[in-house]
């Protein structure tokens, strides 16, 4: 017995040793996994954005993306995300939502800036959407609700139903509870490091609670659940003491912005 | 890693093919059930059921072989979970996996030139014992009283 627990021992060891040691070579770089999921996850944000911008009216006014943009980058900077990889689209629509779509479609309705009081609020729901690209939100919750090997053969073969799927999952539907408090979070974080005050998100998120689900609220509701709840928790990780918040976008760009986004047909 | 030992007995003919037939069956299992790791279990269990009234000699070699695909199922398992797993979930390659995967690589090939090279000499009459599995066959089969004429 005594001889069988040795040279069990000894081959476990073996093992462990071995499996730590090939651990330490950098294998997904010499494999390049990373490359490969950036090539798939490029192809499938190209193929669902020609999809959904199909049957939506996206706004191509320069001054509109400029302003809006503006927000984006600087959040982007202050917190170390590429500004290249995040391509921002405006919807003309009176529906109020914001999603994001694979290798960084960052998708904004119009009315959901009309809706925004201030700055600081549509910054919150920017940061949001950003904090669910950056933590790879997106690709978990297709591959878990559509699944690898359909998404990689829908790249392939262009299956439209596929990517039809893809968009809807991601405009349409929640993440889950843990991922939608991981990117309120995340957002807070990104406020406070680009000194943009995070409260008035969290009072978005707690006055939006209040709204019709029946009104043009539907589809916020449907891809943001549980506001009340969420504005709570938001509130509790604002850091209270810091106070050198600044502004991104002047008073006037800001009602200008407003301005031109309610001149604009539906 | 492979014992000789010397038998006090002269296994037949019949016995020598029937033992070495044991680890064949392994064999056969590892290449049609790859990369489903429990087939060559499935062929190597049928296999020792089928011998359970046989003599000890091809007895004990079933037994061995039995034990050698038992533990490569573990291992197997781990990795082929673990690649469902990395599937599902699109993104979490690491190099601890690529570490496993080539560990397992090493442990799978060892094992498979073993099984041979067991299977050879086994025709031969040869009482071949592995490292570990020999001694765990002993313990079994003397543990149930059956040691007698090896």
């Amino acid at each position: 017995m005594k001889k069988i627990i040795f040279e069990f021992s000894i081959t476990i060891c073996l093992f462990i040793g071995l499996w730590f040691g090939f651990s330490q070579i950098d294998w997904v770089n010499i494999f390049r996994i990373d490359e490969l999921n950036a090539k798939t996850e490029e192809q499938l944000g190209d193929l669902s954005w020609d999809y959904f911008s199909i049957s939506e009216n996206e706004i191509q006014e320069n001054e509109i993306l400029k302003t809006v943009d503006s927000l984006v980058n600087h959040i982007a900077i202050a917190n170390g995300i590429e500004t290249d990889k995040i391509k921002l689209h405006i919807i003309n629509t009176d529906e109020v939502n914001a999603f994001a779509l694979p290798d960084g479609h960052l998708v904004l309705n119009s009315q959901l800036i009309l809706e925004a009081k201030n700055q600081e609020e549509l910054a919150g729901v920017i940061s949001h959407e950003l904090a669910h690209i950056e933590l790879d939100h997106i690709n978990e919750k297709i591959t878990q609700e559509i699944g690898l090997a359909v998404l990689i053969s829908a790249i392939s073969g262009g299956n439209n139903q596929v990517i039809g799927n893809v968009v809807h999952t991601l405009s349409s539907t929640a993440f889950d509870r843990k991922n939608e408090e991981d990117a309120d979070l995340t957002a807070v974080i990104y406020l406070e490091k680009a000194n943009i005050n995070p409260i008035p998100f969290a009072d978005f998120l707690n006055r939006i609670a209040d709204e019709d689900p029946n009104s043009e609220f539907e589809t916020w509701f449907s891809t943001h659940p549980d506001s009340k709840e969420r504005s709570k928790s938001v509130f509790k990780k604002i850091n209270k003491s810091k106070t050198d918040y600044i502004q991104i976008i002047n008073n006037s760009t800001w009602e200008k912005l407003k301005e031109q986004l309610s001149n604009l047909d539906k | 890693m492979i014992r000789i030992k010397n038998l006090d007995i002269k296994p037949t003919e019949h016995e020598k093919e029937k033992a070495s037939n044991s680890y064949l069956m392994s064999l056969v299992g590892i290449i049609i059930g790859l990369p489903i790791p429990i087939v060559n279990l499935i062929c190597t269990l049928i296999f020792f059921f089928g011998n359970r009234n046989a003599t000890y000699f091809v007895k004990w070699h079933c037994t061995q072989a039995l034990i050698s695909q038992f533990i490569l199922l573990i291992v197997n398992n781990i990795a082929f979970w673990w690649t469902i797993s990395i599937i599902i979930d699109f993104n979490n390659f690491s190099n601890a996996y690529f570490a496993y995967i080539l560990v397992l690589f090493i442990f799978n090939i060892t094992e498979f030139i073993m099984t041979i090279y067991s299977a050879i000499e086994t025709r031969k009459g040869i009482q071949v014992e592995w490292w570990i599995y020999g001694g765990l066959t002993n313990l079994i089969l003397n543990s149930k009283n059956e040691k007698n004429n090896i």
